[in-house]
């Protein structure tokens, strides 16, 4: 399993998305948790099998986001993306 | 270094813009000096710096073009560009240096799956 | 687990700076090591001993300064960018004949091979990008 992290939307996100494996986990951060919330949003995910998808929660809550977070996506706290960072074969940072 | 392991480096950044660009091929001459398996993947505005004829002035920024024939030289052990990404930004790929060679979807995916290590510019 | 953590974002600029912040001190907390924290490109700004922080700010060198001194981290500043950057040891800035240093304690300057080698030995590499 690899731990996807992104902090951008485009065009790193795509890029993301494009090269993630349905055993991958992919985890949004800073500027990217928009893409956590939000019905604007909701249509980048229709299509995309359902991967593990988590957003800090700090990065959502400072942005406001919190209420709006998609159902797809699971908040984490930082202790929770140090696990998921343990637990994954490697970490690829997409920025 | 007693560990030998793979990294694959994608160069995602426009040259002359931030510092990513030679960031990159910085990070990839000094592991492969350190006898890493080092692989290099050109792709979104990261091709850009394949653009053939970056004509650098005396009075500018360091060429990123100039390095990327080094990278074979220095034994990076492969070099690619992304396929789709050169058709994208219209990149003269018969222009290319001898030693970038394109690269799918498919086989890309399977270098990220595979790598010890992946970083991102 | 063994953690290499490398840092691209000087603080304040992006949020790279701080989120590595944040994830180093959860690495701690969560009971793992921090094997290496590499500054560079921007990154380098992290290790400034003359940044002063907006009182209603958080004060990301010198939280940087307590994590590395109270765990006894490698904290290293790459050397080409710290050159560049103006991020000097007394060493540095005597070779170069500049008039004051201004690397925080802990950091120590050194080469790109220390980036390498944090990516061979540890178990994790995290970097926190621009």
């Amino acid at each position: 399993m690899i731990l996807h992290t992104v902090n951008k939307v485009a065009p790193c996100l795509d890029r993301c998305m494009a090269l993630a494996s349905p055993e991958d986990t992919i985890l949004l951060i800073e500027e990217a948790a928009y893409a956590a919330a939000g019905s604007d949003s909701a249509r980048r995910w229709q299509e995309f099998p359902a991967y593990n998808l988590c957003v800090l929660e700090d990065d959502l809550a400072v942005r406001g986001l919190s209420a709006t977070m998609l159902p797809e996506f699971r908040a984490v706290s930082w202790q929770d993306f140090v696990a998921l960072a343990a637990s994954a074969d490697k970490i690829i940072n997409w920025g | 270094m007693s560990d030998t392991r793979s990294l694959l480096i994608l160069s995602s950044s426009a040259p002359y813009a931030s510092q990513s660009a030679r960031a990159a091929l910085d990070v990839a001459l000094t592991a492969a000096a350190f006898e890493q398996v080092v692989r290099m993947v050109f792709i979104d505005a990261g091709v850009l710096q394949l653009q053939p004829g970056q004509d650098n002035r005396k009075d500018g920024p360091k060429s990123v073009g100039k390095m990327i024939p080094a990278l074979a030289l220095y034994e990076v052990q492969e070099v690619f560009f992304h396929e789709d990404s050169a058709r994208r930004f219209s990149i003269d790929v018969s222009a290319m240096p001898d030693s970038v060679t394109g690269i799918n979807d498919a086989a890309l995916s399977e270098l990220v799956q595979k790598a010890d290590q992946v970083m991102v510019f | 687990m063994k953690f290499s953590i490398i840092i691209n974002g000087a603080p304040w600029s992006s949020p790279a700076a701080f989120s590595a912040l944040k994830f180093a001190e959860a690495v701690v907390d969560g009971g793992h090591e921090i094997y290496r924290l590499f500054f560079f490109q921007d990154g380098v700004h992290n290790g400034s001993a003359f940044a002063v922080a907006p009182q209603d700010e958080v004060d990301i060198p010198k939280r940087w300064h307590a994590l590395i001194s109270e765990h006894d981290l490698d904290a290293v500043v790459c050397a080409a960018s710290a050159l560049k950057h103006g991020l000097l040891d007394a060493g540095e800035a005597a070779r170069y004949d500049r008039t004051g240093h201004n690397l925080l304690p802990g950091f120590d300057i050194s080469g790109l091979g220390q980036l390498v080698d944090a990516l061979n030995q540890a178990d994790r590499v995290v970097t926190f990008v621009t």
